[in-house]
């Protein structure tokens, strides 16, 4: 399974609990579209930590840069 | 037919394709900029430059970015250049009267900015590059203490306490840069100025955040001018309908009908003591009743709540009609079913210059392995250290006057607000229930929770903008009051 699946998998999950069900693009708004809310975001940067070490705290935040699966893998690299 | 339901006060207009299309003419232009005059009019006494700007900003919106930064500082000119009062008085205030002072105090300031800004982009792995926020904030506490303690001779001192005026206003703006310096596409700092104390309003907290989000939200087709402009005359139009059913309930509340108070001739009162009068009834005066205290703290809670929703609104209108398309900074905030909710639907601009500057960085470092923790610790970061830090700068002119030592002890019943506050934010995000609200049954969603969250918030509210010739005892004296005990 590539990042990308692991990811695609895990917001797939999270926008379940938030009632989401149907499939979703790459690109599509996950955030600013209101489908996730903050705590979502701050749950997908756990993940991104504990899957993929990703340590963003020298890097600063920026809830844009987890608004799509694009925005995401640009953030953790292929 | 439409149904009842679909009654609206305030006509969509935005989702009317007519009118968005006729917006998009000369004439339409014309128009929304005459109804929105018009309407500003009413609201604030600089209408006519606000309203010059925005008609320049219109009409030539691919120049938005310079005509923004013109406008921002021909507002700031108009404004007299920010405010030095408390430093006119002392034996070197006569500097603050000299017209070239006041200009030069900011463009210092900005220069300054504009170097440390560049520093951090080249030295990013450096510690400046990595933390410059936090030491662009320690800095600014190292200059007040300097400016302080050192026994400076009196020129120097008005013009060193100046530029820490001037910097405590830009204050959050700096920060907001310095968190978009990595962002794509992020326009020059010298375009950048025209968000620093945007002509069209706000406080030290950055009305609607940076230059990274207005890029995100700024109207790029006429047809999206056209929407975002006419949700600005919406948004102004409920401004103004606030406006008047906040000077209703001034009169049914605190109205004087034998002094010939009247509103739109309706002179019933219920003689509602100011909150002032009922907090400081209990130091050698007769209390008042305890149902009295509670009319008086419900009275002062809902005008504040409505009084600080007209204020953003009529920002965020006229920020929509320049072209960005910003969220409110208050939306239906008795709709909250947490305190979080609430919190968020109240001060929104406020809630998100604590959350992108304390409570990310709290969340990205600290407690990485205990998330409940971990989550609890940012949201006190933000909502009580960040907040409380906010407030303390924000009240320049008590450090100058009583020195930032006293002017912290001062500050003590904000210190205990800023605790409880966000230790009751950090446990609303751990425990309160994360189920949509929709799912919730209607009395449950609309009237229990709501009711909860504003009793809180109202209890909670004796203790905001504190009286700092009060101490602790004396708000703890009043809450018991509230509950007809009285405390010796």
């Amino acid at each position: 399974m590539t990042k990308k699946d692991t990811l695609r998998k895990f917001i797939q999950s999270l926008l379940a609990e938030y009632g989401e069900t149907a499939d979703f693009g790459d690109d599509v708004s996950l955030v600013l579209s209101g489908r996730l809310d903050s705590l979502a975001v701050l749950r997908i940067v756990v993940f991104l930590e504990q899957e993929f070490g990703l340590d963003l705290a020298d890097q600063g935040f920026d809830q844009h840069d987890f608004d799509s699966v694009t925005n995401i893998m640009n953030l953790i690299g292929d | 037919m439409p149904s009842r339901l679909s009654f609206r006060l305030i006509p969509a207009l935005d989702t009317y394709p007519r009118v968005v299309a006729l917006a998009q003419t000369v004439p339409g232009k014309a128009v929304v900029l005459a109804v929105y005059a018009f309407g500003l009019s009413l609201h604030t006494g600089n209408w006519l430059q606000l309203s010059l700007m925005l008609a320049a900003l219109t009409f030539l919106p691919r120049f938005r970015a310079p005509l923004l930064v013109c406008a921002t500082f021909i507002a700031l000119y108009l404004g007299g250049w920010l405010n030095f009062d408390i430093l006119a008085e002392h034996a070197g205030g006569a500097l603050i009267g000299r017209a070239w002072f006041k200009p030069s105090v900011v463009l210092v300031v900005l220069l300054a900015f504009a170097a440390y800004y560049r520093l951090v982009k080249e030295r990013k792995d450096g510690w400046l590059g990595k933390r410059p926020i936090r030491n662009l904030i320690l800095f600014y506490l190292g200059l007040i203490c300097l400016a302080s303690a050192l026994p400076l001779p009196a020129t120097l001192w008005v013009a060193v306490w100046a530029v820490v005026i001037v910097l405590g206003k830009y204050l959050w703006y700096f920060a907001y840069a310095l968190l978009g310096r990595q962002a794509k596409e992020t326009p020059h700092l010298g375009l950048q100025t025209g968000h620093f104390l945007p002509f069209w309003g706000g406080s030290n907290a950055p009305f609607p955040k940076g230059a990274a989000y207005l890029r995100r939200i700024e109207a790029k087709t006429p047809e999206q001018l056209a929407v975002c402009q006419l949700k600005g005359i919406k948004l102004l139009a409920w401004t103004l309908v606030l406006t008047l059913f906040v000077r209703l309930l001034g009169q049914l509340f605190y109205g004087h009908p034998e002094q010939g108070n009247s509103f739109m001739g309706i002179t019933l009162s219920l003689g509602i003591p100011s909150f002032n009068a009922v907090l400081h009834s209990g130091a050698g005066q007769a209390p008042y009743p305890w149902h009295m205290n509670w009319m008086a703290l419900l009275a002062a809670f809902c005008i504040k709540v409505v009084a600080f929703s007209i204020w953003g609104h009529g920002i965020i209108a006229t920020c929509r009609m320049a072209g960005y398309n910003a969220l409110r900074n208050t939306y239906k905030p008795l709709h909250a079913t947490t305190i979080a909710d609430f919190w968020n639907r109240y001060y929104y601009y406020f809630k998100e210059l604590l959350v992108e500057n304390f409570f990310y960085p709290a969340f990205l470092r600290y407690f990485k392995k205990s998330p409940r923790l971990r989550l609890f610790f940012a949201t006190l970061a933000a909502a009580g250290f960040g907040n409380v830090l906010f407030h303390y700068l924000r009240d320049i002119d008590v450090i100058i006057t009583m020195g930032p030592w006293q002017a912290l002890l001062s500050f003590h019943v904000y210190l205990f607000y800023g605790l409880v506050l966000g230790t009751a934010i950090g446990l609303s995000q751990l425990f309160e229930k994360k189920r949509p609200a929709e799912e919730l049954p209607w009395l449950q969603r609309r009237v229990v929770k709501p009711m909860m969250v504003i009793a809180f918030y109202c209890l909670l509210s004796i203790f905001d903008d504190p009286d700092r010739s009060l101490v602790l005892t004396d708000y703890f004296s009043f809450l018991l009051r509230l509950f007809n005990i009285h405390p010796e």
